[in-house]
């Protein structure tokens, strides 16, 4: 568990960044749209990548950091009772691992991270972990070997086999990001004692978020 | 520890709201039954009090979860001995919609009598009122505008996600907005009241569990379009039958 003190400075973030997420519903994902998953079990089960382009948290710089948040709920998110691990790439130093942890799991306060804070009942990390990530508009990709390995792959046109430009566009700003790049899971799988899953053929959204507090 | 014990109070605070609100509906409920050319002010302000606390009762459990999220939040921010407004304004600020509808639909009900499409029992006294009041509640559960409504009231995070705003006014504020979706999704439901009944209990559990599914259910969705089309059958059934 994360925990440290606050009030040493005035905890100010914001974090603009690549994200690359993915999770067991299919396609279009109901939680974006209905806020209950269309999973086959009616469960979230999400992994999400986070390329940090440029942030900090006061002072210290946060850019070109890279995360992972992985994240399990036994039914819609907001119904709670969620489990989740944090993973910061080891390039990362103590100070800003320290950072990262505090902004995510909600420590700092700043949507969105309170309020899912608040759907999580146990929580872990954060495991400094060897991340490689590359986020491309169709096909992004986060690695930890031997954990959890995500690759996003366009949607397929059925009727010609070409690659389909999918964007999910919300005009007036949507649940986690105004714009997604629609696409599919090559490979989600994680495998880690909290939980293991593995998707295949799931939804797959590459976004830009800008998020502060 | 200390986490279980508040969560354990809040649902209890919620509860009691709740409760209080339903053991009136069943044991405290009564209204002047009098010709509405007999009624008195202090009438019209009873009737309007009873419509609230009924709105109250009707709508509050399926609001539940947004209400937990907020008090989630705010047990963090206690914690961490940050600024938060307590989730008991946000469930004012919900209830400040609801308010606005009861004082509404007490004036509509008056006017009604004056028309005398409610008899004094307070109920419709026109068979045509009452399969007009079904046909117009059950083709609303199909218009894009309930729709939107509803989604908006089954997805709550995203709400919080996206307009979160800080403090006491801030707290009321997004209360009111979020009970103004669900206002949007089920004030016709609620007018059905008029045509069997306002004090009608059965009708009362009825449309509380009806608007639970709608917004719980993992279909509600589906369920609130099926819900329209027994709303328009049911008007059919009785038009044809009675």
């Amino acid at each position: 568990m994360i925990m440290s003190s606050e009030n040493t400075s005035k905890n100010k973030w914001v974090l603009s960044m690549h994200q690359i997420e993915c999770c067991n519903c299919s396609h279009g994902c109901g939680c974006q749209f209905s806020g209950f998953p269309d999973s086959d079990a009616g469960s979230c089960e999400a992994l999400i990548g986070f390329y940090i382009k440029a942030g900090h948290l006061d002072n210290l710089d946060l850019s070109d950091i890279k995360v992972i948040f992985a994240a399990a709920w036994p039914k819609a998110i907001h119904e709670g009772d969620g489990k989740a691990i944090l993973f910061v790439d080891s390039a990362a130093s103590t100070e800003q691992v320290s950072a990262i942890a505090n902004i995510f799991t909600g420590q700092f306060g700043g949507m969105p991270f309170e309020a899912l804070a608040g759907t999580f009942s146990e929580l872990e990390g954060p495991i400094v972990a060897n991340i490689s990530m590359q986020a491309d508009d169709k096909h992004s990709s986060f690695t930890i070997e031997d954990v959890l390995d995500v690759q996003h792959t366009p949607l397929i046109n059925p009727m010609n086999g070409e690659d389909q430009n999918v964007h999910i566009t919300y005009p007036d700003g949507g649940f986690f990001w105004n714009d997604g790049i629609i696409g599919t899971t090559k490979a989600m799988s994680i495998n880690h004692n909290m939980f293991s899953f593995d998707h295949v053929g799931r939804f797959a959204a590459k976004a830009e978020v800008n998020w502060a507090n | 520890m200390q986490n279980k014990l508040a969560n354990h109070l809040w649902s209890l605070s919620i509860f009691s709201i709740i409760f209080a609100a339903w053991y009136y509906m069943f044991f405290l409920m009564t209204m002047n039954m009098a010709p509405v050319e007999q009624w008195d002010y202090i009438d019209i302000v009873l009737l309007f009090s009873m419509w609230a606390i009924m709105m109250a009762g009707m709508m509050l459990p399926s609001a539940t979860p947004i209400f937990h999220l907020i008090e989630q939040i705010n047990q963090k921010r206690k914690a961490r001995q940050v600024s938060y407004a307590s989730s008991l304004y946000f469930v004012l600020g919900y209830f400040l919609a609801w308010l606005l509808y009861s004082l509404i639909i007490t004036l509509l009900q008056w006017w009604l009598h004056h028309l005398v499409l409610l008899s004094p029992m307070m109920k419709s006294s026109q068979l045509w009122f009452t399969c007009a009041l079904l046909v117009l509640a059950g083709i609303y559960q199909w218009l894009p505008i309930k729709q939107y409504c509803l989604s908006r009231c089954r997805s709550p995070l995203g709400f919080l996600t996206s307009s979160w705003q800080e403090g006491i006014k801030g707290a009321i504020k997004m209360g009111f907005i979020h009970g103004q979706y669900c206002l949007g999704c089920c004030w016709i439901l609620m007018t059905l009241l008029l045509a069997f009944g306002v004090m009608n209990l059965q009708l009362i559990v009825a449309l509380t569990l009806l608007v639970a599914i709608e917004k719980l259910a993992p279909n509600g969705q589906i369920f609130s379009k099926v819900l329209g089309v027994l709303l328009v059958s049911s008007a059919l059934y009785l038009a044809l039958t009675t």
